[in-house]
């Protein structure tokens, strides 16, 4: 019981931890993966991932999401250019 | 967007085909699969690999210019050939797996291992570094030059 109460008001002294924004720790990798893949928009993807990590390490949790959404686009709309413009060269060649 | 996922989709029933480690095990097969292909077949030879579509339309070298090249020599344990075919890409990988390790382990064993972070600043040094590089390995003197697949 009283050990309880005392951990609450330890609780209660600890600064309030700072707000974490959804970054997931995948899309910057796949986002470089996606580049050296010889996906060029894959680019806009590091850009964003990039904005995302530094947004949601500076507290900016709406702008990490948001940042975080882009880079997820972008690194679909870089696998899916990259696998039409595979089957774009296979029909050519 | 997706890291509550997992705790969610585990309680439904029936299990959703498509779940969280189920992409993390498919990204890991078709992994496996092409590094099965790219240890077997060269692509400075095999006529089947996809040309960069960068250095098709402008004749230019992106920054990924030479991965498979440099990927195909590294399955071999050519470090030095792999080096100078892309040695940015060689350079990063360290910590690209670093930073998909979590994911690997979580298609693997099925358990979510927190992702590993790395500093703000270093991902804006990464991206400005491969701008960097993209421009640097275009220019035909040496010694930069050599950056040229």
């Amino acid at each position: 019981m009283f050990e309880d109460d005392r951990e609450d008001r330890r609780e209660e002294r600890r600064e309030p931890p700072p707000p974490r924004a959804n970054v997931p720790g995948w899309l910057l990798p796949v986002s470089i993966v996606s580049v050296l893949l010889c996906l060029p928009t894959g680019i806009a993807a590091i850009i964003y991932s990039a904005q995302a990590n530094s947004k949601s390490q500076a507290g900016d949790t709406a702008g990490a999401s948001r940042a975080a959404k882009n880079a997820q686009i972008w690194i679909v709309v870089s696998v899916v250019a990259g696998i039409l413009g595979f089957l774009v060269l296979l029909a050519g060649g | 967007v997706t890291t509550s996922a997992p705790k969610d989709l585990a309680t439904l029933s029936p299990k959703p085909l498509v779940t969280p480690r189920s992409v993390c095990a498919g990204a890991l097969g078709f992994a496996a699969a092409a590094s099965t292909v790219l240890f077997a077949f060269d692509p400075s030879r095999a006529e089947f690999y996809p040309p960069c579509p960068f250095h098709t339309l402008t004749g230019l070298y992106c920054p990924g210019c030479g991965t498979c090249r440099a990927l195909h020599e590294l399955l071999h344990g050519h470090l030095a050939e792999a080096f100078g075919l892309n040695p940015v890409m060689v350079l990063l990988i360290p910590f690209l797996g670093y930073m998909l390790l979590p994911y690997v382990a979580f298609a693997v064993a099925g358990k979510r291992v927190p992702a590993n972070s790395i500093p703000a600043l270093w991902t804006r040094f990464a991206l400005w570094a491969i701008l960097a590089y993209w421009v640097l390995r275009n220019v035909p003197y040496y010694p930069l030059d050599l950056l040229a697949p």
